[in-house]
């Protein structure tokens, strides 16, 4: 039941918000804090919980929701949700202090944004495929009104792209869901069952496997932001209101994630093992396609927007390594990309924005002079979204590349080199570009008044993500101890 | 034949009751309100039917419980099938008409007050008949009442001079796919000699069964609006009243869709015959799917758009419909898939026409998209309910709308369970049903845009008072969706037959 | 105790970013100071012990990748860690009154004192690479922005990319080692490499890291505009100690782990070592702006490091000398001694371009007469990296001499002709800034102050010591196994 309260308390809390008059945003958005330092706490009490590698707190039994349909609502999480349970956490907490000044529809606002949270939540403790699949539409919808009422420009064509691309992805998991429901087999036949631990102990047929397993995959992976299913990705963050491509670069692109490796990976090991090397193979080119268009980028949202797809390319790559070192560090990079990527979001979408009243990359300049902490805390976020050692980017990369020495080919290695070369570049380049250039020097001088300083909910934030990303980046072990016994569990299917 | 009498009336209890409040309010309105203000005399015509529709109601959830009558064939000389099953199709048609009349009222589209709502009851009747009948002939009877009701309701609009001219369409259109539907039915009867559909022999795979059943496919997907028998169902649904284009779209459609698994039970035997109809099935159902989802992106009306969607709806349906034999000890049943989209759809869809008719024809308005910005605003107890209707028709879970897709796939696929690859069984059908099913939230979204996003200057212009009993069919209806995507197993249940 | 050494600094630059601005410099020079103090008394404590491996600390860290937290003072790192220890506090001082947003300069500088501590101290990669790479940022941050010079953000972000790309080379390499061995310690890799297949790539893959660091060439331009972008504490710490964590890398990594490798890569490295020597040379003696002639002596000299340890992977059997001894002893003598000179040298360029406000040698002249103590000091290390008897680089660069020449005869011959040429471009540059008549502009330029002397006087006490009585300072370096 633990578990389970982070959903109740995230669908209690957009209820309660939705039902608050919208002209009471200021009580509304600490109703808004309270659902979502509450959903947190309940993760961290499921972190305390957790003794092994099996799932815990399983809630629910086969077959009690639709038994005609063999449905169950069954939850419960492992070490492989855990992490994503505690980053969504930390990113709701810090989606509501980076719109601390959120007024216009704030009530509708809260509302949808914890419907979305609720839903993320729920895939992550599904134990049926049905209800994960369920959640993980739940999670879609509220996406298309957040960028379409509060978005940027472009909001509108954003918030459609992206909710039809997830739905396209959507589309094609539940193809795959349901011949995983008629093709999993036992010793006594077809198991027709949705639920997960009914259905790890049968198998589908290898020749089965094949077809399905890229159906699910790249169904989930739409959403992870794989190429070239990615262009949702780097238009729906731009477009979206701060809280919204926080949650989406920090969260939501995970749930395609998790679900690659949770359903895909988890029932499906022999069609995962016959497609290792061409998911390798995609993973760094989004990496360094991702690094390489951030390169060209003059809004500052599309820099972290592509980088986004870049670093969910690490992710893709941990997968394809289908061993227990890249797992991890898939998993690791989930985390940490869910941090670092929420973190980028908020500075420049909130911090910096409201500051400048732009994003253009040209019309900034030399902001080291003009707003020299945020400048730091930018740099010191960008250091860890390039993966500098002591940072949890570092330690998920560290992983995902011994995994892919262990079972993916060299090239494929060199490659994610050659992507880590560009990410450095990208990010200094960047970096040089809005904070440290010096003005042309034909430009008439402007005032240079030095912007006003962060304020108490944006401080707060940045520091807990930026602290999170350092926790982990030197003691990764918090993570990884819960992460491995449940990755090993698995894996052993491919032990054979 | 040896009838029972006494127990063909408790059996026919819940239709009598609603004959005599049609003619109560027909009645009424003929002798006292004669010359009295038309508001008043749509007040009374509408209490009358609504109490003797709940009544009729009332009855026939105490038949479906077996609380009165028991399900006995004998009892009508096995013309009619009462069972849970079908029954329970009656009595949501029953509570479907029953969220109609608030509607119906409110408007007062025609100076034929009671006329309307005898129209509506006389429908409901028509509906009520259609699914529980076991006779080929009393079936088609049954649904000529459907239509003919229809038929003249459409063109009850007299604000709009559309109305007259899309009636003269829809019977037009109509009439000659009666036509086709007899023939069918006529052919069946000639190859086997028998009008009861229990106690049709096996069916032999000769060419002119498969014309019987090719034609009763052209008569039954006129009234299911599928592709390419679809071209009234736009104009209808733009001209006729928007209660009426509610009713059409809903209850007439599960009368159809009812009879169509019923008439396709003896074929379940012959696997030679269902290999060629299920051919003639999916080709219907890919073209419904393609020209509905397709032809809705382009809309700009709002009804229009839904007959569109209404199009693409019966494609999906026909999915479900491929598995009309599936043994109903399997875990997923084609018929009970197929009644449970349909019914689930039908309450989305009445409950989108509703909302519209609550708010554009009180306006005055043609229910065009942008007409409905900022309703949010204005009205967002409305635009929720709007909101979950139309996402429910999407496909989105947690809404009733997407299990029973989900559903109808199952179904589909389990039709053929042995299918290993895409391109065995149905997996390709599901894989364009899927497809077409991101399309369709591409138009879906556009219209929740106008009522969730947009913000309209004239906000405040839309304030419409809405009543008491429009409130409760509404968000009952919203409620039913909701609590149906939640917890569908007790229906399920019922719709096991 | 290495520990606290290492991470002072790192304190004192969280400190410096939590107090006023005006306690920054302070705050720094206090941490470099706790670091410096604590690795004298180590290395004397060291000294006077018999245990090797007196101050070693080892946790476990993250079990997963059976990662532990090992540092320790060793032969191999005593004497560079020396070196930065005692550069740590004279470039804090140098930089007193640094007046340009103080709170990031100094704060940056702490940063880079503790990767550069860390480096030298950390025994496994894991650890060793986070401060590797600590190391490198606030560089680039000085550089970009506490230069001078118009083009230091291409400077710096070339000086980024080029260290990058070595690291990431070598980061790949390492993993491919640990996916072999299952280790990340350095000293289990000792073993455990030798008796598995390593190819040749990732030998050239963990080689290209420390190559772009040392810099051979022709990795190397990113050196030159760096030093000459680089404010003058900078360059100290770019020059004196951060192109010494390239020569450590070599004895820490290429010498015990890839004994083999580097015997059959020698021919190769001394080829490089050599042509990186010469071309140093070449470009200084074209070179008239004094920073960048001292960077391309910089270039010149530590390649000679590099020269003795590929002078390690030829087979020296049947000698009368023990070569490989001595040549490591003189590469890390030569560490010691260029670190000293070539600071020492930077600093001083530094002071005359702020009192003439140019560096170009062409522009000066007889400064011997108008600053008699600058010309005296500016002379004195000028010969210690000729390599002039009694001082420092003289011991060193012998050392390294007389090893590599019992195994590589010719090209220690070729390469003293780099020495020649050192020579030349050295003597020219004292001739044409300190001789001659003296400049109109240039009369008034005052002498070194008490302040400025009093810095120099540690480096120059330690040339001559390290030259006269080298022995102290080889004692550790005889420590390596």
């Amino acid at each position: 039941m633990t578990a389970l309260l982070t959903v109740i308390l995230s669908f209690i809390g957009a209820l309660l918000c939705g039902f608050m008059p919208a002209s009471a945003h200021q009580r509304i958005r600490w109703v808004a804090l309270a659902t979502a330092v509450a959903g947190f706490a309940v993760s961290m009490v499921c972190y305390f919980d957790i003794t092994d590698g099996k799932f815990q707190h399983i809630l629910g039994e086969a077959e009690n929701w639709i038994p005609t349909l063999g449905i169950s609502f069954i939850t419960g999480y492992d070490g492989i949700s855990l992490p994503l349970l505690l980053v969504t956490g930390l990113v709701a907490i810090c989606g509501v202090l980076f719109s601390w000044d959120l007024d216009n529809r704030a009530n509708q606002f809260y509302a949808y944004y914890f419907a979305l949270i609720g839903g993320v939540y729920g895939v992550f403790l599904s134990l049926d495929l049905f209800l994960l699949f369920v959640f993980y539409e739940i999670a879609v919808v509220p996406k298309y009104f957040l960028i379409a009422i509060w978005g940027g420009v472009r909001r509108q064509f954003a918030a459609m792209k992206l909710v039809l691309y997830s739905f396209g992805g959507s589309a094609l998991v539940l193809l795959g869901i349901i011949a995983i429901f008629f093709l999993t087999k036992d010793a006594d036949g077809a198991i027709k069952s949705f639920n997960l631990l009914e259905l790890q102990k049968g198998e589908v047929a290898a020749e089965a496997q094949t077809w399905i397993f890229p159906l699910l995959f790249l169904g989930f992976a739409i959403l992870a932001g794989m190429w070239p299913f990615h262009t949702w990705a780097p238009t729906g963050h731009v477009a979206a209101p701060t809280a919204t491509s926080m949650l989406l670069a920090g969260v939501v692109m995970k749930l395609g994630a998790y679900g690659c490796l949770r359903v895909a990976v988890g029932l499906l090991p022999e069609g995962a093992q016959e497609w290792a090397t061409c998911i390798g193979i995609f993973a760094i080119i989004n990496i360094v396609y991702g690094a390489f268009v951030a390169l060209k980028q003059d809004d500052f949202k599309f820099v972290i927007g592509y980088s986004s797809v870049s670093h969910m390319g690490f992710v893709l790559l941990g997968l394809a390594t289908l061993n227990e070192i890249g797992l991890t560090g898939a998993v690791l990079q989930m985390f940490s990309h869910g941090v670092i990527g929420a973190l980028l979001f908020a500075i420049v979408g909130t911090v910096i924005y409201t500051r400048t009243k732009t994003r253009m990359l040209d019309e900034l300049h030399h902001l080291i002079d003009r707003m020299p902490g945020i400048a730091w805390v930018f740099v010191a976020a960008a250091l860890a979204s390039m993966g500098l050692p002591g940072f949890s980017g570092f330690i998920s990369e560290l992983y995902v590349l011994i995994g892919v020495w262990e079972s993916l080919s060299g090239w494929i290695l060199i490659g994610a080199g050659f992507g880590i070369l560009m990410t450095f570049g990208y990010t200094l380049v960047k970096i040089h570009e809005a904070f440290f250039r010096e003005r042309k020097t034909g430009d008439a001088p402007k005032v240079e008044t030095p912007y006003p300083a962060m304020t108490i909910p944006e401080k707060v934030g940045i520091t807990i993500l930026l602290g999170a990303s350092l926790l982990i980046g030197i003691c990764p072990w918090i993570l990884t101890d819960k992460i491995t016994p449940s990755l090993e569990l698995l894996l052993k299917p491919f032990a054979n | 034949m040896d009838l029972d009498f006494q127990k063909l009336l408790l059996t026919l209890l819940p239709d009598l009751v609603v004959v005599v409040a049609l003619f109560a309010a027909l009645g009424v309105d003929y002798s006292r309100l004669r010359g009295a203000a038309l508001a008043k005399r749509y007040e009374t015509a509408y209490r009358i039917s609504a109490l003797g529709l709940f009544a009729g109601l009332v009855m026939a959830v105490l038949q479906a419980c077996g609380k009165m009558c028991v399900m006995d064939a004998a009892a009508t000389a096995g013309q009619l099938k009462l069972t849970t099953n079908t029954l329970t199709l009656k009595t949501a048609l029953f509570a479907l008409a029953l969220a109609v009349l608030p509607l119906a009222k409110r408007d007062l589209v025609t100076t034929h007050a009671s006329e309307y709502f005898a129209l509506i009851l006389l429908a409901t009747l028509g509906m009520g008949f259609v699914v529980t009948s076991q006779n080929l002939l009393g079936a088609f009877v049954a649904l000529e009442l459907v239509s003919l009701s229809l038929y003249a309701m459409t063109a009850l609009n007299q604000s709009r001079a559309a109305s007259g001219e899309a009636a003269l369409k829809y019977l037009t259109f109509g009439a000659v796919s009666s036509g086709f539907l007899l023939f069918g039915l006529s052919y069946l009867y000639g190859a086997t000699g028998e009008l009861n559909l229990a106690n049709l022999p096996q069916l032999e795979s000769t060419s002119l069964l498969i014309a019987a059943y090719l034609l009763i496919f052209v008569g039954l997907g006129f009234k299911l609006a599928l592709a390419p028998f679809h071209l009234w169902a736009p104009d209808v649904y733009q001209a006729a009243p928007t209660p009426v284009a509610g009713w059409i779209g809903s209850g007439s459609k599960i009368a159809a869709a009812a009879l169509l698994l019923v008439l396709l039970q003896p074929v379940a035997n012959s696997p030679e015959l269902k290999k060629a109809l299920v051919l003639a099935l999916a080709a219907l159902a890919v073209a419904s799917m393609l020209v509905g989802n397709l032809g809705a992106l382009r809309q700009t009306n709002l009804k229009r758009l839904l007959a569109y969607s209404a199009i693409a709806n019966a494609g999906y349906l026909l999915v479900g419909v491929l598995a009309f034999d599936s043994p109903i000890t399997d875990k997923a049943n084609g018929n009970q898939s197929v009644l449970f989209y349909i019914l689930v759809y039908s309450i989305a869809s009445l409950g989108a026409f509703a909302v519209i008719s609550v708010l554009a024809d009180r306006l005055g308005r043609d229910a065009e998209i942008s007409d409905f910005n900022g309703c949010w605003k204005a009205i967002p107890g409305l635009s929720i309910a709007f909101m979950i209707f139309l996402l429910s028709m999407a496909g989105i879970p947690p809404l009733a709308g997407f299990l029973g897709k989900f559903y109808l796939f199952l179904a589909a696929i389990s039709a053929l369970p042995e299918a290993a690859s895409l391109d065995q069984g149905f997996y390709w059908l599901i894989a364009f049903a899927l497809m077409m099913s991101v399309v369709s939230l591409y138009y879906y979204l556009r219209v929740l845009k106008a009522f969730l996003v947009v913000t309209d200057e004239d906000g405040e212009a839309k304030q419409v008072p809405v009543g008491i009993a429009d409130r409760i069919s509404i968000f009952a209806l919203a409620a039913i969706i909701v609590a149906l995507g939640l917890w569908p197993e007790p229906l399920l249940g019922l719709l096991q037959n | 105790m290495i520990t606290t050494m290492t991470l002072a600094p790192l304190v004192a630059a969280i400190l410096i970013l939590a107090m006023p601005a005006q306690r920054a410099r302070a705050l720094a020079l206090i941490g470099a100071l706790v670091s410096f103090a604590l690795t004298a008394w180590m290395l004397i404590e060291f000294k006077s012990s018999t245990n090797d491996f007196l101050f070693r600390e080892s946790y476990e860290w993250i079990r997963d990748l059976k990662v532990h937290y090992l540092v320790r003072l060793d032969g191999t790192n005593a004497l560079v860690l020396f070196l930065a220890a005692l550069l740590a506090p004279i470039v804090v001082w140098i930089s007193w009154g640094h007046s340009d947003r103080p709170k990031t300069y100094f704060a940056l500088l702490s940063l880079q004192f503790t990767g550069l501590f860390g480096t030298f101290t950390a025994l496994n990669f894991f650890h060793w690479f986070i401060y590797w790479e600590l190391a490198l940022v606030p560089a680039f941050f000085l550089i970009k922005l506490f230069g001078k010079s118009e083009d230091r953000h291409k400077a710096a972000i070339n000086f980024f990319l080029f260290t990058v790309l070595g690291s990431v080379a070598m980061l790949l390499g390492f993993l491919f080692l640990y996916q072999e061995t299952g280790s990340f310690s350095f000293i289990d890799l000792q073993d455990k490499v030798e008796s598995s297949e390593v190819s040749s790539l990732i030998f050239v893959a963990i080689l290209a890291g420390l190559w772009v660091k040392v810099p051979l060439a022709p990795l190397h331009i990113w050196q030159a505009p760096a030093y000459a972008a680089a404010p003058t504490p900078v360059v100290i710490l770019l020059t004196g100690v951060m192109s010494k964590m390239g020569v450590y890398g070599f004895l820490r990594l290429i010498v015990p782990i890839f004994p083999n490798q580097l015997e059959q890569h020698a021919d190769m490295l001394l080829g490089f070592a050599l042509l990186t020597i010469l071309w140093g040379a070449f470009l200084a003696l074209r070179q008239t702006d004094l920073k960048k002639l001292l960077a391309f002596s910089s270039l010149n000299h530590v390649a000679y490091c590099v020269l003795g340890i590929a002078a390690l992977g030829v087979a020296a059997e049947g000698l009368k000398v023990d070569a490989h001894e001595l040549a490591k002893q003189g590469v890390i003598l030569q560490m010691f001694a260029h670190g000293l000179s070539a600071a020492g040298l930077f600093y001083l360029v530094g002071l005359l371009e702020q009192r003439t406000g140019t560096r170009d040698r062409d522009t000066f002249g007889g400064l011997c007469s108008v600053t008699p103590r600058f010309a005296a000091v500016f002379y004195i290390l000028t010969f210690c990296s000729l390599g002039l008897p009694f001082l420092a680089g003289f011991a060193a660069e012998f050392l390294i001499f007389s090893g590599s020449f019992a195994v590589a005869p010719k090209v220690t011959a070729v390469a003293t002709m780099g020495l020649l040429a050192t020579a030349v471009f050295l003597l020219t540059m004292l001739q044409r800034v300190f001789t001659g008549p003296v400049k109109e502009k240039h009369q008034s330029m005052s002498d070194l102050t008490r302040n400025e002397i009093l810095i120099l006087i540690p480096i120059l006490i330690l040339v001559f010591w390290a030259g006269i009585y080298p022995k102290t300072w080889l004692a550790f370096s005889q420590l390596i196994p």
